[in-house]
């Protein structure tokens, strides 16, 4: 009969247009949002962007990756054959014997994604994810039953039943991206992996590694809106980011704060968004709400202030930017780029930050130094150490740059360990010392881009005037703005982290480690500016394993470390949860059986040393090294 | 309840870190500026001397622009403030400057200048039609509450429990303004000098570790502290000697 057969032809062309509606709809909500470059040619991009860096972040849960490529494999070979077969009317029944193998792979699918969410994880969203196993099922069955059975042998019942599920099904693909259900994430996903706001991401691999795109951009400071008052003012293809979740919760699992009960879900935070580009009330949302805030409270729209009404303050000042999230994304969202616009224009032009984060932007303003310190009692550290402070017209190959930890007398050890190394290593360097003015850091990921924008200003304008090779530093987070955040801004400098330079010194024989007398058990702590922010997870493991320790790592480590707390101004703007952040670390440590934890960050180490109680010892890997040089007494 | 032509002025002076030197917005004048805001929502902000850079931070407090009154080198700002502000309801400043002579007297000679009365130490400021009730500070934890008729000079307390934002869109979107210059006189001769400060020397004392029995015994009986006398030995012998001690009863660190 071909009459079944035409109907499916109808309700195809159907399908295709309301999916094309769909997406026209929705694509004017992300058109509301600021302009950035727009390109078709990107399109081009999606099957490598989603095959290679989609598939490396999904394989870390090889159960849902099989799924997925079941599932959307069948669904995308399925309609494909749809297309080319009824749409074109062909009607040939070899395609149809394609298409009974399509639909079946993607039955199997379907009955995984079933298993999957009976017992759910607590991180996956409920709602209208629930009904996806069943709905996707009907289109696989509806497909196998129209492909496979003749349909002169089907009663009028069966027919009607077989195309009712197929209905079902294709209502469930093709209105998802119109009406915001659970399917849109597959044409905003695609979208979105076209036109990332950081196309550097999806560079070749060796790219990647020189420098990972995760500096922030630099806001102009005339703009008429400083940083993200209201959805639309993010860029457009933010917006059809936040579009392309799928509510997997990856991002809440990483989370610290969330972990700690502080008022934020990275999950959350992208639906919040998403809401925001679409207007409503977050009462229907169906996964973990924010630790102590709940649902139905906070509701926004395209052209209202997303704080309050949409986000309490206290979330968005919870965030530690540790890019957990962003790296567990499998969308590969960018959480922390939204946080940080929204919190430009709330400490920009609005003066609303919360705790000590005022009165630190007041002393980088007038003292150049975080904690109000006489800036020139910066280099007293190492005021007997026969080192060198850099002048202009004299030339050395190593500058040593040693942030804010210069003040701090547990830092100074750890900087004095350093020197230590360099001298026993014959290494050409010299400090920068009073010349040393803040990097302003902590003032960007606290949204404050004016305070920033002038210390990196005036910190270049003093290194243009010196005579150096490299810089040198302890402290990851001088390490990330120097290194990926200044080229921006004029700076242009071959930056290393101690970690790095020390492994190279180490490994040319330039530097002669012994072994360690250390014998507890040794775990290291990554930290994110230096891991995840900068790839750099071997460098500091290599050199621990030098001196002859055997290490046992954390449950999170490497790229996928935790945070100790400390980034992103959160020890300033200080939210409160129902246990701390740096307290979870530990007890990461106290796992494996630690007695040490080694370090490579005056952040880390700082809040990691705060925990109370008997706990494992806090010890740079530097120090750690000058305790093992060769041929010390 | 508060009359719509109330004028209120703001005085504001450049202060100076105390770490730095650096110049800024003086704190306590930051303070009587967002507390002249939180009663207005228009207040003129003035300032006696040279539009210095730091008069840019008042606007990033909210205020709309900061007029400048042109003042020599060394002159009294009290005549051109007293000039300008004549006919205000009410003057706000902070009670001491954080740089200059910082005498704390303006409020007084400018209140005395207006034939105003002028309350100091001010927390916090209720308007009541053509009073104003002020919630002073006194030592100890005290508080008193006091009532004064406008026009009215009134200082800020630097503890005054106010959060003011700093905000830079304002600072971006104000502006200083410079006022046609005043005739203005020199400065009262001061009775203060002025001279650099000496850290004197602090005496390195070791810890005293004897028991509360044995320093008694020590108070009646005259007997050696347990030091050395080095006579003997080269120079760098003797510095060894001080540095050893000076380790073993830990007055160093390294």
């Amino acid at each position: 009969m071909h009459s079944l057969d035409h109907l499916v032809t109808l309700f195809f062309w159907l399908a295709v247009a309301a999916l094309a509606f769909g997406t026209m709809r929705r694509a004017r909500l992300w058109r509301a949002g600021a302009a950035a470059p727009f390109n078709w040619a990107q399109l081009l991009t999606v099957p490598r962007r989603y095959l290679v860096d989609v598939h490396h972040v999904v394989a870390r849960d090889p159960y849902i990756a099989r799924t997925h490529m079941l599932v959307a494999g069948g669904a995308v070979a399925a309609m494909a054959l749809v297309a080319l077969n009824y749409g074109l009317m062909l009607y040939r029944p070899l395609l149809n014997g394609a298409l009974v193998l399509a639909a079946a792979v993607m039955l199997g699918g379907s009955y995984l994604v079933w298993q999957r969410r009976r017992a759910p994880l607590p991180r996956l969203s409920a709602g209208p994810w629930n009904r996806l196993p069943y709905t996707l099922a009907a289109f696989a069955f509806g497909l196998l039953a129209l492909a496979l059975l003749p349909s002169a042998l089907l009663s009028g019942f069966f027919a009607a039943l077989i195309m009712l599920a197929l209905l079902a099904g294709t209502a469930e693909l093709v209105l998802g991206i119109g009406t915001g259900g659970p399917m849109k994430h597959a044409v905003a996903g695609v979208l979105h992996l076209a036109f990332h706001p950081r196309a550097e991401r999806f560079a070749p691999r060796a790219e990647r590694f020189a420098m990972r795109s995760t500096a922030l951009r630099p806001l102009d400071l005339a703009a008429p809106v400083l940083g993200v008052e209201k959805p639309t003012d993010f860029r457009w293809n933010q917006l059809l980011g936040f579009d392309a979740c799928v509510q997997c919760g990856k991002c809440e699992a990483a989370c610290p704060a969330f972990a700690a009960g502080q008022p934020l879900n990275p999950k959350k935070f992208i639906q919040d968004m998403v809401l925001g580009l679409s207007g409503g009330s977050d009462a229907a949302f169906a996964g973990s709400p924010y630790p102590g805030i709940t649902l139905g409270g906070h509701s926004g729209g395209p052209e209202e202030p997303i704080l309050p009404a949409l986000l309490a303050p206290e979330t968005l000042w919870s965030c530690t930017t540790c890019r957990a999230c962003v790296e567990e994304c499998p969308m590969q969202i960018e959480h922390v780029d939204a946080i940080i616009d929204l919190r430009r224009f709330q400490t920009l032009a609005r003066g609303a930050l919360p705790g000590k984060g005022p009165e630190m932007l007041g002393n980088l303003r007038e003292t150049a130094t975080q904690g109000g310190y006489d800036n020139a009692a910066r280099y007293h550290w190492a005021v007997d150490l026969n080192v060198r402070q850099i002048r202009p017209g004299e030339s050395v190959d190593v500058l040593l740059v040693a942030g804010e930890g210069a003040f701090d007398m547990r830092y100074q050890r750890s900087l004095r360990a350093l020197v230590k190394l360099l001298q026993a290593a014959s290494v050409d360097f010299a400090i920068l010392g009073a010349l040393e003015v803040d990097t302003g850091d902590t003032a960007r990921r606290l949204g404050d881009e004016a305070t920033f924008q002038a210390q990196a200003v005036r910190l270049i304008a003093t290194l243009s005037t010196l005579t150096f090779g490299r810089i040198l530093t302890a402290d990851p987070h001088v390490f990330h703005s120097l290194k990926n955040e200044y080229p921006a801004l004029g700076g242009h400098f071959t930056v290393l982290h101690h970690t790095v330079f020390l492994a190279g010194l180490a490994s040319s024989g330039q530097l002669k480690l012994g072994a360690t007398s250390e014998t507890r058990t040794i775990t290291y702590h990554d930290p994110c500016y230096l891991g995840r922010y900068n790839g750099e997870t071997e460098a500091p493991r290599a050199l621990l394993r030098q001196i002859g320790v055997r290490l046992t790592e954390m449950e999170r480590s490497g790229l996928r470390g935790r945070c100790c707390g400390g980034g992103g101004g959160a020890p300033l703007t200080d939210i409160p949860g129902t246990q701390r952040i740096p307290d979870i670390r530990i007890a990461d440590a106290r796992a494996t059986g630690a007695g040490l934890v080694a370090v490579a960050c005056p952040g880390c180490t700082a809040m990691l040393e705060g925990v109370v109680g008997p706990r494992p010892e806090v010890i740079d890997v530097a120090e750690l090294l000058a305790a093992a040089l060769e041929g010390q007494a | 309840m508060m009359p719509p032509q109330l004028k209120i002025a703001a005085l504001v002076s450049v202060g100076r870190n105390p770490a730095s030197g650096a110049p800024r917005a003086a704190r306590n004048d930051v303070l009587a500026l967002d507390a002249a805001l939180a009663l207005a929502p228009e207040v003129s902000v003035l300032h006696a001397g040279d539009a210095a850079p730091a008069l840019y931070d008042y606007l990033a407090y909210g205020a709309a622009n900061v007029e400048v009154l042109p003042l020599p080198a060394g002159a009294d700002a009290l005549a051109p403030l007293a000039a300008r502000v004549a006919g205000y309801d009410l003057i706000l400043c902070g009670q001491r400057a954080e740089a200059g002579q910082g005498s704390g007297t303006l409020p007084y000679r400018l209140a005395k200048a207006l034939n105003m009365p002028v309350v100091s130490a001010a927390l916090e400021i209720t308007l009541l039609g053509d009073e104003a009730e002020i919630v002073q500070f006194l030592p100890k934890g005290q508080r008193r509450v006091v009532r004064v008729s406008l026009p009215a000079v009134i200082a800020l307390h630097p503890l005054a429990p106010r959060a003011p934002r700093y905000v830079y869109a304002s600072l971006r979107a104000g502006r200083l303004l410079s006022a046609p210059a005043l005739v203005a006189a020199p400065l009262p001769a001061s009775p203060w000098q002025s001279e650099p400060a000496v850290k004197k020397p602090q005496r390195l004392k070791p810890l005293e570790t004897r028991q509360g029995h044995a320093r008694l015994l020590g108070a009646i009986a005259t007997e050696s502290k347990g030091g050395a006398l080095v006579r003997e030995g080269s120079a760098a012998e003797k510095a060894r000697a001080i540095l050893d001690y000076l380790r073993t009863n830990r007055l160093i660190e390294f």
